[in-house]
């Protein structure tokens, strides 16, 4: 074969490359938020609600069994949840489970004033909660 | 361009049907429900329900393509029961379309009884070991008969969106609606409040539903609907949902 065709062909070879690595890349950002692909982990269904004294986190880690697989932690200003399912999850036929998921991961921001050893986490029923004091100056306002 | 809806049947509905709805909403209570019901009672898929206002989506399953909106239906006992099931939450700006669109059709295949499956959120469901099931209706006849059958009615507050739209236009046509809505949480799909639906509805009707399997495979359900349920509370802001937190003006 003539050099240059030879050439040719590896450089063609080299951009169909690029573009399957782009698709790729691509897709792992678009499916990212249900599932991340190398961790297979997705992100629980959850909800913050924040008073004055106190932020409370609930997630639904439906899949869970023992409290054991559950690992809440703070690092710096950030709560991180993670749980293993019991078993691995993954639906026939599903492109996007393909892989199956094997692991819940959750982080939620939290603000400078709370208070890390007050900090309590419940397990029932599949729903994870837990409870963050904020330590807060308090003091009472005479109403006349 | 006014989004138009229409449906498409494979056969002829007989007259006097029950029809039964379950649409995303708190919990996903009602398609939990209906889910369940047409795999019950071994229901056919007859026909669908499109219109351009509804998200652009189409399923697949075992290979076969299934619009998000269908129809199932079937013999149970001497009674057709006609099944409406949606896959999609309906977006706000569709739910008057929709509910006047669909009551007009089951007045027009002559429906006798149409039961509106769902939820009702409420904080403490944690707590809560069988949810209980409210009957909600405009029509004192129809509430009448739920009382007499042992579902307690819904005594105060607002209900908010596709159903109460239901409920209203039902009522302007005559069609006899009854919601059943079950305490369920807001936003985990919760397949407990959908036996407890179930279960009332089959008092109703007086035709058994095996509800076991919910209750068994509880957490497998919540898993599988984790993003359903994510898609439904993004579409029901701004639905009237929001109203059912309210006091009335009524109490001032």
């Amino acid at each position: 074969m003539e050099a240059w065709l030879k050439r040719q062909i590896e450089e063609m070879m080299r951009e169909f490359q690029k573009i399957r690595e782009e698709v790729e890349r691509f897709e792992e950002e678009f499916f990212q938020s249900f599932t991340a692909r190398e961790e297979r982990t997705v992100v629980p269904l959850y909800e913050v609600r924040r008073s004055s004294d106190k932020i409370r986190v609930c997630a639904d880690l439906a899949g869970v069994r023992d409290k054991e697989n559950i690992d809440v932690r703070v690092e710096g200003r950030t709560l991180k949840i993670e749980a293993a399912f019991s078993r691995p999850f993954s639906l026939e036929g599903f492109v996007f489970l393909r892989g199956g998921v094997s692991k819940y991961r959750l982080e939620i921001p939290l603000p400078e004033n709370i208070d890390v050893g007050g900090i309590k986490a419940t397990f029932r029923k599949g729903v994870l909660e837990v409870e963050i004091p904020l330590k807060v100056e308090k003091f009472r306002v005479k109403v006349e | 361009m006014k989004p138009g809806w229409s449906i498409s049947l494979y056969g002829e509905i007989p007259q006097g049907g029950i029809a039964v709805v379950g649409l995303p909403d708190a919990g996903l209570v009602g398609p939990i429900s209906t889910s369940h019901l047409v795999k019950q009672w071994d229901l056919r898929n007859i026909g669908y329900i499109d219109s351009p206002s509804i998200p652009p989506v189409i399923l697949f399953h075992e290979a076969s393509p299934l619009l998000p909106i269908r129809i199932y239906g079937g013999y149970k006992g001497n009674d057709f029961i006609l099944v409406v099931h949606s896959d999609v939450a309906i977006p706000p700006k569709s739910i008057y379309g929709l509910s006047s669109f669909l009551t007009a059709k089951l007045v027009e295949k002559g429906v006798k009884r149409v039961f509106l499956l769902g939820g009702i959120a409420v904080q403490d469901r944690l707590n809560i070991e069988t949810p209980k099931t409210y009957a909600a209706s405009i029509e004192a006849e129809t509430l009448d008969y739920a009382r007499r059958m042992g579902i307690e009615p819904l005594k105060e507050g607002f209900i908010g969106g596709v159903y109460a739209q239901i409920l209203k236009e039902g009522y302007k046509r005559g069609l006899s609606a009854l919601a059943l809505l079950s305490e369920c949480f807001l936003n985990y799909p919760d397949p407990g409040a959908s036996a407890s639906t179930l279960q009332a509805f089959s008092k109703l009707v007086g035709k058994e539903v095996d509800v076991r399997q919910l209750i068994e495979q509880e957490e497998e359900i919540r898993l599988k609907l984790r993003e359903l349920m994510k898609r439904t509370m993004e579409t029901m802001k701004g639905s009237g949902k929001e109203y059912e937190y309210t006091i009335p003006a009524l109490y001032v």
